[in-house]
């Protein structure tokens, strides 16, 4: 075994030059003094490690160059923002939090759930204006079941995307008509925040209704287009608005 | 496997890192074995005074090696002048203390002081010899160039050195087995 290792080894060739191979005990005190003075190489100085080549001090380093570092950065706070809002459009509840927030401080602009009528039971759906191609009458009679249509506004991605042109839909006609008694106390109402609706200046729609013979007749909520929640609330104090279709 | 410093296109740089891996420990032990006080600072003075030689460098790796030792020799020479004429004054530690009489343990452990305080016990040149030829793994002609000497004076010098070693292994062999340990002591007692 000590043969094996001195074999081809320094002590084995110093030994051969003196001719003191076959001292074994010499050889082990050697081998054993060369063991022990090999040791690891020791950490470098400043000055040593500045004229290291860069492949051994990037391994010392626990990161690369700034540029990289900065730029991973932003890619993951890019990719941890694109996660949060995917995460966020995916949430039916956050769409009703952000619905209620955006009602709250521009409610005319959001159509709300449908409005009950308690006297009819009539249930009419509050600025359902998808675009003038799909418009549903007022359901008459008792209390219909509520469509899925009626009453997921907040978390109906179409009724999200609608709302905004219906209200225009709604809005346009009557200023460029002048039917300035229909739209004003909508607005006014609606920018006052206050709940209760007014029934009696609400015959624009009608009016538009009239003008407009391509489309089906159209169901009227009572206080225009104010769709906010405190709107339905306040319903049953406000005057059914007649169906005339 | 190429030798770092035997490829003309690598730079300075390349082969340095590789000389330091490769080499640094030994010189480490070698400035150690030669009674260096602060072997690892005089290591990297060492490899400091090897980089600016890096480009006029020749004869591949052994060439490197025994540049790198003749520079390490020429450092234990100055540290053992300068000692020489300051000398230094240290607090007194047992621990470090050479003339403590070692103990049975360290007897039957690793001999009366183990290989490397043996060849402490050499003279220097005997000492110089040994470490170059075996952690320098250097030739007789090297060692001859880096010491100074002809090739023939290296070769006595090695020959010397080991008899030297053999009588101090023979003398630690004679504490070993003539001296009996506490140990050995109390069985007998009990028998």
């Amino acid at each position: 075994m000590t043969d094996d290792i001195l074999k081809a080894g320094p002590v084995r060739q110093l030994l051969d030059d003196v001719d003191m191979a076959d001292d074994a005990r010499l050889a082990t005190a050697l081998e054993s003094y060369r063991m022990r003075a090999s040791a690891e190489p020791p950490t470098p100085s400043p000055e040593v490690a500045r004229l290291l080549s860069r492949r051994v001090r990037t391994r010392t380093r626990v990161s690369g160059r700034p540029g990289a570092r900065t730029t991973t950065l932003v890619l993951l706070i890019a990719a941890l923002g694109g996660g949060a809002s995917a995460a966020a459009a995916a949430n039916p509840a956050l769409h009703a939090i952000v619905r209620d927030a955006l009602s709250s401080l521009s409610p005319h602009e959001h159509a709300g759930p449908p409005i009950e009528h308690p006297g009819t039971g009539t249930r009419t759906p509050v600025n359902d204006t998808s675009a003038g191609t799909e418009r549903k009458p007022a359901q008459s009679g008792p209390l219909a079941p509520p469509t899925e249509k009626s009453i997921s506004g907040p978390s109906d991605p179409t009724a999200a995307t609608t709302d905004g042109s219906g209200q225009e839909g709604q809005q346009k006609p009557t200023d460029t008509k002048g039917t300035t008694g229909a739209a004003e106390p909508t607005a006014v109402s609606g920018s006052e925040g206050s709940p209760e609706p007014q029934p009696a200046e609400s015959p624009a729609p009608t009016k538009d209704r009239n003008d407009d013979p391509t489309t089906s007749p159209r169901p009227v909520a009572p206080g225009g287009s104010d769709g906010s929640p405190d709107s339905v609330e306040s319903t049953p104090s406000a005057t059914p608005a007649p169906y005339q279709g | 496997m190429k030798d770092p410093a035997q490829r003309a296109d690598r730079s300075p740089a390349a082969v340095f890192t590789e000389a330091y891996r490769a080499h640094a420990g030994t010189v480490l032990g070698y400035l150690g074995s030669q009674g260096v006080e602060d072997p690892e600072a005089v290591t990297q003075e060492v490899f400091l005074s090897l980089y600016p030689r890096l480009r006029t460098l020749s004869g591949g790796k052994e060439g490197l090696r025994a540049l790198l030792f003749s520079i390490a020799h020429a450092r234990v020479v100055d540290h053992h002048r300068r000692r020489a004429r300051t000398p230094a004054s240290v607090e007194y530690d047992p621990l470090d203390d050479p003339r403590v009489t070692p103990s049975a343990e360290d007897h039957v452990l690793t001999g009366a002081t183990g290989a490397s305080q043996l060849l402490s016990g050499l003279r220097p040149e005997y000492r110089q010899v040994i470490a170059l030829r075996i952690l320098g793994e250097l030739t007789i002609d090297e060692v001859a160039e880096v010491l100074g000497r002809s090739p023939g004076a290296v070769k006595q010098l090695q020959r010397r050195a080991l008899i030297a070693l053999r009588n101090e292994l023979d003398h630690d062999q004679e504490l070993t087995l003539g001296t009996p340990s506490p140990a050995q002591d109390e069985v007998e007692a009990t028998r």
